[in-house]
């Protein structure tokens, strides 16, 4: 492999699920029992319509990621066809990443031993929480005896790269509940962690009981502290913080998850997916015929797509920089990619961010202070 | 022309109750082709439509045949419909003879159209009820006419009975506006007399001024004079509206129609004043004109400072078309460059500055509205005229304060008078008598502070006599009060854009409700934000707006980035239509939340 060669990530979402959680806007569809046959001949086929382009670019591809949805409604056999059709398609880096995500109540050793076989080096367990009350509240199908053993079972499977899924913040937790289940997790040993402040998205079953009275978000401060708490927590765990939302052993950071925040080409292949590859992002239609339809007919099922320029490319890219708390904004990166200086460009913004003590410039890079990272949209507007 | 041909009316009526569609069947009757069917004619500016008030009268000549064959002129005259005009309605009342009540026979009796009824029995106008959507299944002719009877206390038995919509009825009520609107009397020999009872911009013959002749002639080539004012103009064109102007050789006294003289400023034109012959004047004005006097007084300040000379040219386009929009140039510490305009109310002042932002697409910010207050000094005895709390001397200075108070006449129902009473006595209302005209019907009369009445006096009103109610006023020179201007601080900084006036005993209540809304609109800051307001350096009120501390997006579902920075673009456009006071951004809606007071108690 050359040294030009740039790495690629590629993203399959399979929007399948059981039943649909109560906090979820994302595309999926309810009721589920697995993933019809043509759903995954599609997203082969819109794949290979990507795979020439791909490799006139001189690719590798660096991860592979199945989310969802559930993609662990997935059959083995379905899961290997797509591992084997992305590698078929292009080269794939000795020590690709290769992830699934999948939910407790559909998972067990001899699946995810079939899965492991299939190709995957790396499971995301859906846990959200340990604590049997707050999953009732959202609506997952799964008890915190099922995500233990579920993670358990992973290990058995012979998965030597684990992470677990938790959220916090939820309507109606008990004070250091959302703790106490973080450290549960903790206790597991995981190799990473992504513990998310859940987000109320508009859509959801969980927007509408809040608008309509059943259930009270908690406020802000309460919010801040549990999150200043799990956030002591894992460091003293010797969990490394590396994005605002995820936390890993050394050496042990999602490659997919950090191509996004460090602008490296991504290809979202299915419904409602997105990508980004030599500067242009896209979101593929939502609508399941039209989606299949179009990938029948041969073309790419955009149903947005931007080209970033200019100053709109260079404050994307540091918007997204500036959520790794340690990485931050690496000045010599940005040179390479964009041919200035950072420091230069951003000068006003950086000085504005530092004198507000949001951000520490330091010799090398620009990194979020604490209060940075709490209020990061902050940071991120001041680029954008 | 014949006045004996001529009928000048008005049509009042109630918003929706069918007065433009009525006017529709009017001009289709006299032979005027509409090209849009549903648009209405008369009714010209959005904002009308949307906030269902007329502000522009618009006269329209219709010729019909007549009983006896002979051709017969009806001018329609249009009328504005609110409080604030109510004495621009008065002047086109007063242009004519007679006036169409129509009622909605779906609806009832609406309050508006009792206060506009009574305007025009005062000027003696005959009055012809027109009972108008007769065609729709839930329509109620008798109970319409009984309300009629009792509301408004006229005989209703022999209402005029149509549908504006589908034409029913239409040419039995033209038939009876020719019997029962008295022909106009007046002399064309005699010296003219004519009333201005609006007036327009036009690019090419300057201000063209709607006119109502009483007595006399007026044509192309005579020297004329604004009574009012004692200018002086030359006519070159007479005419009179159909749908567009129809130049014509004289008007008579009788006629409605305009003239154009070459008038390039367009406040030289008083609606109410009457304009006579130079040569041959008339000893006599036509009653009751009022000077245009703007009473509300506000800053508006463009959000974007590059946009001062785009606000100024939008004034200046505005003003063309309203002599009681005024304005100069004001600078406030807080909000840059800015004007301080002149309104005749409120209404006028949100008629206004909405017009700016929709239609010359001005980003403004308006500073809490005042009057114009009299300000004497201590030791010299000079007089200071404040029409805004900036130009008020430092605290130390003041002799004492004096403000304007109007001589209001309130009609109500009369099991509202003690609700209404309790009301003005919190404005400081001074009552000075109370009569009932008819039983069921008092008027009050109090001189109350402009100050009181130009915030929602009226809406209260409104809502205390189910809509009833009405209010009239005349300005009745300055009264002492103890009165002291209040300052609004943010983070310890002065927002002079924020000071407002109040009466000593209210100030406490009056500035901590203030800051509570502004509270609610000042979204929370990377800092801790306090609002203060004081008087002459006196902390009387403060709230505090806790400091943001958490503001970020957990999760970037599948890559989504382009989601994830339109998300941050968004917050940051809200940002930018706020103002900057320091460090802290305040948005428009927080100086809109402190014009109006929320409640009495």
């Amino acid at each position: 492999m050359s040294r030009t060669t740039r790495p690629v990530g590629v993203y399959f979402h399979i929007p399948f699920c059981r039943r649909r959680c109560s906090y979820c806007d994302f595309l999926s569809t309810g009721g589920a029992t697995g993933v019809p046959d043509q759903y995954v001949d599609a997203l082969l086929s819109e794949w290979s319509l990507w795979v020439d382009a791909l490799r006139g670019l001189d690719t590798a591809v660096r991860s592979i990621y199945v989310g969802g949805g559930t993609p662990s409604l997935l059959a083995p056999l379905q899961l290997r066809r797509l591992i084997d059709g992305v590698r078929s398609g292009l080269p794939a880096m000795t020590d690709c990443e290769i992830t699934m995500e999948g939910n407790p109540d559909s998972l067990d050793v001899s699946s995810m031993r079939a899965y492991a076989d299939a190709g995957i080096n790396r499971l995301s367990v859906g846990i959200q929480s340990f604590s049997d009350r707050s999953l009732i509240r959202l609506g997952r199908l799964h008890d915190a005896a099922g995500a233990e053993r579920a993670f358990l079972q992973a290990r058995e499977a012979g998965l030597r790269n684990l992470s677990l899924d938790l959220m916090y913040g939820l309507p109606g937790s008990r004070p250091g509940e959302e703790i106490a289940s973080l450290r549960h997790a903790v206790e597991l040993s995981p190799e990473h962690i992504s513990w998310y402040n859940l987000t109320l998205s508009a859509g959801s079953q969980l927007a509408k009981s809040i608008a309509e009275g059943h259930k009270v978000m908690p406020d802000d401060d309460t919010v801040l502290a549990t999150m200043r708490e799990g956030w002591s927590l894992l460091a003293a765990s010797g969990f490394e913080h590396y994005e605002i939302s995820n936390f890993a052993r050394p050496g042990f950071a999602s490659q997919h998850n950090l191509g996004y925040w460090l602008f490296t080409d991504y290809v979202g292949l299915g419904l409602g997916a997105s990508g980004f590859v030599s500067g242009r992002r896209w979101t593929n239609v939502s609508d399941m015929t039209a989606y299949l339809a179009v990938v029948h007919g041969g073309a790419l099922p955009f149903d947005s797509e931007e080209r970033l320029d200019g100053r709109l490319r260079e404050g994307e890219y540091v918007m997204l920089r500036m959520r790794l708390p340690s990485a931050g904004l690496d000045f010599a990166a940005f040179s390479s990619l964009f041919r200035e200086d950072a420091r230069d460009i951003f000068r006003d913004a950086l000085v504005q961010l530092a004198d507000d003590e949001l951000i520490t410039v330091l010799e090398d890079r620009a990194v979020c202070t604490q209060k940075g990272l709490e209020l990061n949209n902050l940071v991120a507007g001041a680029f954008i | 022309m014949n006045p004996k041909s001529i009928r000048n009316f008005c049509i009042i009526a109630h918003i929706d109750h069918g007065k433009s569609t009525l006017a529709d069947r009017f001009l289709e009757r006299a032979g005027f082709i509409l090209k849009n069917k549903g648009d209405q004619v008369l009714d010209q500016m959005d904002l009308e439509k949307e906030r269902g008030i007329t502000i522009k009268a618009h006269p329209i000549r219709l010729t019909y045949t007549g009983r006896d064959g002979s051709p017969v002129v009806f001018n329609l005259i249009d009328t504005p419909g609110h409080v604030d005009f109510t004495y621009e309605v008065s002047r086109s009342i007063a242009a004519c003879e007679g006036a169409v009540l129509v009622v909605d026979a779906t609806q009832g009796v609406e309050a508006q159209t009792v206060a506009n009824t009574y305007l025009a029995l005062n000027h003696n106008l005959a009055i012809i009820t027109a009972i108008n959507k007769i065609d729709l299944p839930n329509a109620d002719v008798d109970e319409t006419k009984r309300e009629i009877e009792e509301i408004i206390g006229f005989d209703a038995s022999d209402a005029s009975l149509v549908s504006a919509k589908t034409g029913l009825g239409v040419d039995e009520l033209l038939r009876v506006i020719e019997d029962r609107v008295p022909r106009p009397s007046g002399d064309a020999d005699a010296a003219l007399k004519c009333l201005v009872f609006d007036s327009h911009f036009d690019t090419y013959k300057g201000v063209v001024v709607h006119i109502r002749v009483f007595e006399g002639t007026i044509q192309k080539g005579d020297r004329v004079r604004f009574m009012a004012t004692g200018n002086e103009f030359d006519v070159v064109e007479v005419g009179y509206f159909e749908l567009t102007p129809v130049v014509t050789d004289v008007l008579a006294a009788g006629e409605v129609g305009y003239f154009a003289a070459v008038i390039r400023v367009p406040a030289e034109v008083h609606i109410g004043d009457t304009v006579t012959s130079a040569l041959r004047p008339t000893t006599q004005p036509i009653p009751g004109y009022r000077p245009v006097l703007p009473m509300v007084f506000a800053g508006l300040y463009p959000i974007d400072a590059n946009d001062y000379d785009g606000l100024k040219s939008s004034l200046q386009r505005l003003q063309l078309n309203d002599a009681s929009l005024t304005f100069e140039p004001e600078s406030s510490g807080a909000l840059g460059f800015g004007f301080r305009c002149g309104f005749s109310g409120l209404l006028h002042l949100e008629v206004i500055t909405e017009r700016l932002r929709r239609e010359y697409s001005q980003d403004i910010i308006v500073t809490v509205p005042n009057v114009r207050y009299r300000v004497i000094r201590r030791n010299t005895g000079e007089e200071v005229l404040a029409d805004s709390p900036s130009k008020f001397p430092p605290l130390g200075e003041i002799e004492r304060i004096e403000e304007p108070f109007v001589k209001a006449e309130i009609v109500v129902p009369h099991d509202a008078i003690g609700d209404v009473m309790e009301l003005t006595n919190k404005r400081r209302g001074i009552y000075i008598n109370m009569s009932y005209p008819e039983s069921r019907r008092a008027v009050l009369e109090y001189e109350l502070p402009l100050s009181e009445i130009i915030t929602d006096f009226f809406d209260r009103l409104k809502s205390i006599t189910k809509g009833y109610g009405t209010l009239d006023y005349v300005l009745a020179g300055y009264r002492e009060e103890r009165l002291a201007k209040v300052d609004v601080l943010v983070n310890g900084t002065p927002v002079d854009a924020l000071s407002f006036i109040a009466h000593e005993d209210e100030v406490q209540h009056i500035a901590r409700s203030m800051l509570q809304r502004l509270r609610k609109y000042v979204p929370r800051q990377m800092y801790e934000v306090a609002l203060q307001a004081a008087i002459g350096g006196k902390i009387v009120a403060r709230e505090n707006i806790v400091q943001l501390r958490k503001d970020v997006l957990a999760k970037c579902y599948g890559g989504d980035v382009t989601r994830k920075r339109k998300l941050l673009e968004k917050q940051k456009e809200g940002k930018k239509k706020m103002k900057q006071i320091g460090k802290v951004s305040i948005p428009q809606e927080a100086f809109l939340s402190i014009l109006k007071r929320e409640s009495d108690d």
